[in-house]
């Protein structure tokens, strides 16, 4: 059983002031990168696939392996750092950026130094101004220390970061969006292949990785393959930052191992529902990862073996708890309408197809729905889902799906005929159109 | 008509320096301009944009109309960007937005007839953990209740 | 390479993607926003195919029991367009595979949920790809029942193209087409989402030398022609396969005509000419073939009858001494023209033969040519026969000298291009053989009504050396047989109404080929020349010039012949 207990916070560790580099440096900063200089870039790369790091911005792919897709040779190559955090439920690179920014920073050279990378580009969503300046001040430090720039740590290894702010566009985090962004163009993904690590950004081989994805980059580095491995889940190990939202007595981000119990997050870590009331359903990784029921909480483990087990996924750990009385059919009217919101517009099935959930949806929370629209409702998810350029219209697609079925009643309960049926007013139904 | 300020075509300058295309900075000098134009982007101000990027004014407004945060009509003195996300949601963000609504006889979208509020409903800001939350301008306020946000207006008239 | 696609294996060469392959072999998929002279964009998600590799094992491809190879699909469906085509790949369309077939369902009913079904009041419809792929491919019906998304209508976007935004599907064909091909990016996708639609910046039109070719590839009514909208259904039309005159380019057109009139020319495909494109000004040319045509022969001012201008024709030829009869041959006419005007006219007794340039600016990086010519490369060909062609200069000095004291102009207007209206004075005899009213013909003692390019036949070679064909897309009053056997005919021509070509007169010029004319006067004044028809004409021409030894009508086709580089040298004396 794998447990708070005895954790040793790495990520955003207690440490008053960390954000400066006298501070950060005192507590082990900057040892990584010079572990790292001192290896070939294939043995930071093998280190970092040894460690069994996985991203930590939703996809929860093996980043080692990520960084060996980098073609060898002399081309130019980007980093892309992806702190666009607009999953509903997200909110934990902004506490990387406030209270251990170098901690990034240092993963980030870590990362340019394996994959030979001269510049790194760090995408920061628009809103962010707060953080995006807390990191342009670390920046500042690291490069006026050497760390950052030209000729690093005497090794001769340049490397520039340079923060670009978004402006406000969830689809931006989709990695090639956000390449699109970048290069000044309309954020539309990109069809792939190619993929970024052999046509990327401005057509050169690009990584694009994750904020708390290269943090974890520079513990292993720091502290060694073999220490990381050994945290939390075996096949998913190390340490992640779970965002805990909603119906909870103390939210927060917490940092734990992976693999921790659901049911321990939400009743221990983060105090237990508010009000003392019961629980109702929680979306475990940020708005687009199935939700589950109390039953499915028990058993939950937060890794992407545990999560697959009730049919769920890692996502980015941002836990949204729904206590008792909560509408779930007005919750799942807020993500459809988000991801209406959102939808880029390229592909035909997302752009049309979010907005017709929305709607159908919305006549749910107005009473107004049929068994047809319930059926109608899945129908439009399998020809939204795997039909698109990117994944918005999965994104988009899951929660619909998997909380009408998952919490059917709910659901029929609010169908006109139900209505009907149990003696409510019936004048709705001319405005259904049935 | 909008031209940039000598200062902020120097900025623009630095901007560009920073990739390898000029047509990467366009975010950046698009923020640069919408600072410089009151926090809204005219036409005039996404043209000077593309002028002083030499990109074609098409692509330009194409890439600004994408984004929210760009405005493209004048907003008041005080944004007031109110989450109504999921994770706010669950704690009251609609409540807050029908008192805001009310109180300031605005909706999505709409600018007080004295030009100081400009209200609108925002998709998830990143502060699920101390929800509900909205932005005033770019400084975040969170843990809201109706009486925190009251109090925030107060300060904000005086 | 083998592909097997819908079962049947097909042999590849190079890598085309599964799309050109399709098409290449007949089989369709039905699609959007690809085309072939555009970049991929993957957008409308139409194109969509199940498609698989052979499994790799440790010895090569591994083998089922039937000692098939084991295919590895995708784990999802896949853009045709984007995908290449790779050894002993699997392909499945909507023929073959029911989930592509759902999926062609799935997004013809998305487009459908906001795109207005007014396909009775849409200039599309008839030659709409998303009509037609809806009728084979799409639902029977909508489940959707709210509200569709309300956006600009009636936009100009410049002054050639009109624009409803409701209508577009977002498929970005037409900023792909400014971006790439027109090298003018004056159009965007703005907002996002199903708010997305195409928008220029406000008060920049969309006013580049190309920007209509956005109507055509357009595949929804989305983008229509300020000139053509609302003039008729596509199906009322007649189209004819022919080229634009407009300049030295040649670019391959199909001409439209409703009761006789010519109402659109759309580009029509031939990658050695102008690949899928053609220009604002050579599309919008078709105005001069319709309107302020010479219609019946006049002499001084009075109409004649045909029998009479050509007695008129022979006395006008007889009343001045060959030597002192000057002939303007034509870069505007066929080479049918110009070839037989020479032989009539050197048969009399003519040493003159005067030609002129018409040269504008300079050629651009895609179609427009600076010379406005459709055929001097013909002229330069029939120039060993005529001997060497007089310029307009000295013509002027000729005639200012009283040297020339006649002067017959086939298809030209030199009054129009430097030859000043004082000189007529000096000319005993002025014959104009003239499709339109223009400043020769209405100084012309003798005006011969000519048949345009829209109602002959005939070959015009462009500026790459390739010999193209005139098609007749509308009809003349006195119909030539010869002329008829290629006009292009629409349903309606061939059963009957009261559009059809022959029906009324309104629109139909009382006009004949010159080569006709010329043959009907030949007896009167003594010159013996057979001129039959436009394709017996071209026969004598390639028999007399090296170069065309070995084109017929046939070859040229709807397509062209390229003609050997050194065409001009090569052209000998019969």
């Amino acid at each position: 059983m794998i447990s708070l207990a005895g954790y040793e916070k790495v990520i955003l560790p207690d440490i008053p002031n960390l954000n400066q580099i006298a501070v950060y440096e005192k507590h082990g900063g900057y040892e990584g990168l010079k572990k790292a200089v001192s290896l070939s870039q294939d043995d930071v790369i093998n280190e970092v696939k040894k460690s069994g790091l996985r991203g930590r911005g939703g996809a929860g792919f093996p980043t080692g392996l990520k960084w060996s897709f980098m073609p060898k040779g002399d081309k130019v190559r980007y980093l892309a750092c992806n702190g666009d955090e607009g999953e509903p439920g997200t909110f934990k690179d902004r506490q990387i950026f406030e209270f251990n920014p170098h901690l990034f920073i240092e993963g980030t050279l870590i990362a340019c130094y394996a994959m030979g990378i001269k510049t790194a580009y760090v995408y920061i969503r628009g809103e962010y101004v707060k953080w995006i300046n807390i990191l342009q001040a670390s920046l500042d430090e690291a490069y006026a220390k050497g760390y950052v720039g030209q000729n690093i740590l005497g090794k001769g290894f340049n490397t520039d970061i340079v923060i670009h702010r978004g402006a406000g566009a969830y689809i931006c985090g989709e990695e090639s969006s956000l390449m699109n962004s970048l290069e000044g163009k309309r954020p539309y993904p990109r069809i792939k292949p190619p993929f970024p690590a052999q046509v990327g950004l401005w057509g050169q081989p690009t990584t694009i990785n994750n904020i708390e994805t290269l943090a974890n980059a520079a513990v292993i580095l720091r502290k060694g393959a073999d220490w990381y491995s050994k945290i939390g889940a075996e096949k998913h190990p190390g340490p992640v930052l779970y965002g805990i939202s909603g119906h909870v007595n103390k939210p927060g981000v917490y940092e734990g191992p992976t693999g921790m119990s659901l049911k321990e997050l939400i009743y221990d870590v983060a105090g237990g529902i508010k009000n003392g009331k019961k629980l109702k359903a929680v979306i475990p990784g940020g708005s687009s990862t199935p939700i589950l029921t109390p039953e499915s909480v028990e058993k939950a483990t937060m890794d992407a073996d545990g999560l697959r087990a009730v049919g769920t996924s890692m996502g980015t750990a941002g836990i949204i708890v729904m206590d008792e009385d909560t509408d779930l059919v007005e919750a799942l009217h807020i993500l459809s309408k988000f991801y209406h919101h959102e939808s880029c517009g390229q592909c035909t099935p997302c752009r049309e197809g979010t907005g017709w959930l929305e709607k159908i949806v919305g006549k749910f929370a107005a009473g107004t729905a049929t068994q047809q629209d319930y059926d109608l409702l899945l129908k439009i998810c399998a020809n939204m889902e795997g039909r698109t350029v990117c994944a918005l219209a999965d994104a988009a697609a899951w929660p619909v799906r998997n909380t009408i079925t998952r919490f059917k009643e709910e659901f029929e309960a609010r169908m006109i005929e139900n209505k009907n049926k149990a003696g409510w007013d019936y004048s709705m139904k001319a405005v259904s159109g049935v | 008509m909008f031209s940039f300020t000598k200062e902020n075509l120097q900025r623009i300058e630095a901007e560009k320096k920073k990739y390898p295309t000029v047509e990467s900075a366009v975010m950046p000098v698009l923020w640069i301009a919408q600072e410089q134009n009151g926090n809204w982007l005219s036409e005039a101000a996404i043209k000077a944009t593309a002028d002083v990027l030499d990109l074609s004014p098409a692509h330009v407004i194409g890439v600004a109309s994408f984004y929210t945060m760009y405005n493209k009509q004048p907003v008041g003195k005080y944004h007031l960007q109110v989450c109504s996300n999921i994770s706010c949601s669950l704690l009251g963000a609609k409540k807050l937005i029908h008192h805001l609504e009310n109180k300031l006889a605005i909706t999505h979208g709409e600018t007080t007839q004295d030009g100081l509020y400009t209200f609108s409903e925002v998709e998830c800001l990143g502060s699920c953990g101390t929800a509900p939350a909205m932005q005033i301008n770019d400084d975040y306020h969170e843990n809201l209740t109706i009486e925190k946000m009251d109090e925030l207006l107060k300060g904000l008239e005086k | 390479m083998k592909v097997t696609i819908d079962n049947i294996e097909h042999e590849v060469n190079g890598k085309p993607t599964i799309l050109e392959l399709a098409s290449k072999v007949g089989v369709e998929i039905p699609h959007f926003c690809y085309h072939p002279g555009l970049s991929i964009s993957g957008n409308c998600r139409m194109c969509l195919v199940e498609a698989g590799t052979p499994k790799m094992g440790p010895n090569g491809v591994e083998l089922d029991a039937d000692g098939k190879p084991v295919i590895m699909w995708g784990p999802k469906p896949t853009t045709s367009c984007s995908t290449p085509v790779s050894e002993g790949m699997v392909v499945k369309t909507g023929k073959t595979s029911k989930v592509i077939e759902d999926a062609q369902k799935g997004v013809l009913e998305f487009i459908l949920i906001n795109h207005p079904l007014d396909c009775p009041i849409c200039d599309q419809a008839g030659e709409c790809p998303l009509q037609e792929n809806t009728f084979k491919f799409g639902p029977e019906g909508s489940r959707f029942e709210f509200e569709k998304n309300h956006k600009p209508k009636r936009v100009e976007l410049g002054p050639n193209v009109m624009f409803d935004a409701e209508r577009c599907i977002n498929c970005t064909r037409c900023v792909r087409f400014s971006d790439e091909v027109a090298k003018a990016p004056q159009l965007t996708v703005i907002q996002r989402g199903d708010h997305n639609y195409i928008a220029t910046f406000p008060g920049i039109e969309l006013d580049n030398p190309y920007a209509m070719n956005v109507i055509d590839i357009c595949p929804v009514g989305a983008l229509t022609s300020k000139h053509f909208r609302f003039k008729s259904r596509v199906w009322e039309m007649s189209e004819t396969d022919t080229i634009c005159t407009g300049c030295a380019n040649g670019c391959n057109v199909k001409m439209w005509v409703k009761n006789n009139e010519i109402l659109r020319q759309t580009p029509r495909e031939n990658q050695a000419v102008n690949q899928w494109w053609m220009c604002d000004e050579g599309r919008l040319g078709f105005k001069s073939l319709n309107e302020n045509r010479v219609s019946g022969p006049r002499f001084k001012g009075s109409e004649l009858s045909w029998e009479a201008a050509s007695s008129q024709l022979a006395d006008s030829l007889k009343s001045v001494q060959a030597s002192e009869l000057a002939v303007v041959v034509s870069p505007f006419a066929t080479l049918e023209d110009n070839y037989a005007s020479i032989k009539f006219f050197k048969k009399l007794g003519v040493k003159t033969f005067v030609r002129y340039q018409h040269v504008k600016g300079q050629d651009d990086h895609l179609l427009i040519k600076a010379d406005k010519t459709p055929n001097q490369a013909a002229l330069d060909l029939l120039e060993g026969i005529a001997g060497k062609f007089t310029t307009g200069e000295k013509l002027a000095a000729a005639i200012e000298s009283g040297s020339i004291k006649g002067l017959v102009v086939i298809e030209e207007n030199p009054f129009g291009n430097g030859l000043s209206d004082s000189l007529k004075s000096k000319l005993s005899i002025l014959v104009s053989f003239s499709t339109n009213w223009d400043e020769t013909a209405k100084l012309a003692d003798l005006v011969i009504p000519a048949a345009s390019v829209a109602e002959t036949i005939g070959t015009f070679i462009n500026a790459k050396g390739i010999i193209q064909k005139v098609r007749p897309a509308k009809v003349l009053k006195l119909q030539n047989r010869s002329l008829m056997r290629e006009t292009g005919l629409s349903r309606w021509d061939k059963h009957a109404w009261k559009y059809d070509k022959w029906a009324q007169p309104t629109h139909v010029t009382d006009a004949k080929p010159t080569w006709e004319v010329l043959e009907s006067a030949a007896s009167a004044v003594g010159v013996e020349v057979s001129f039959k028809s436009p394709e017996q004409i071209f026969s004598k021409a390639a028999s007399e010039i090296a170069v065309l030894k070995d084109v017929t009508y046939e070859k040229i086709g709807t397509a062209g012949v390229q003609l050997t580089s050194s065409a001009k040298t090569e052209a000998v004396l019969s």
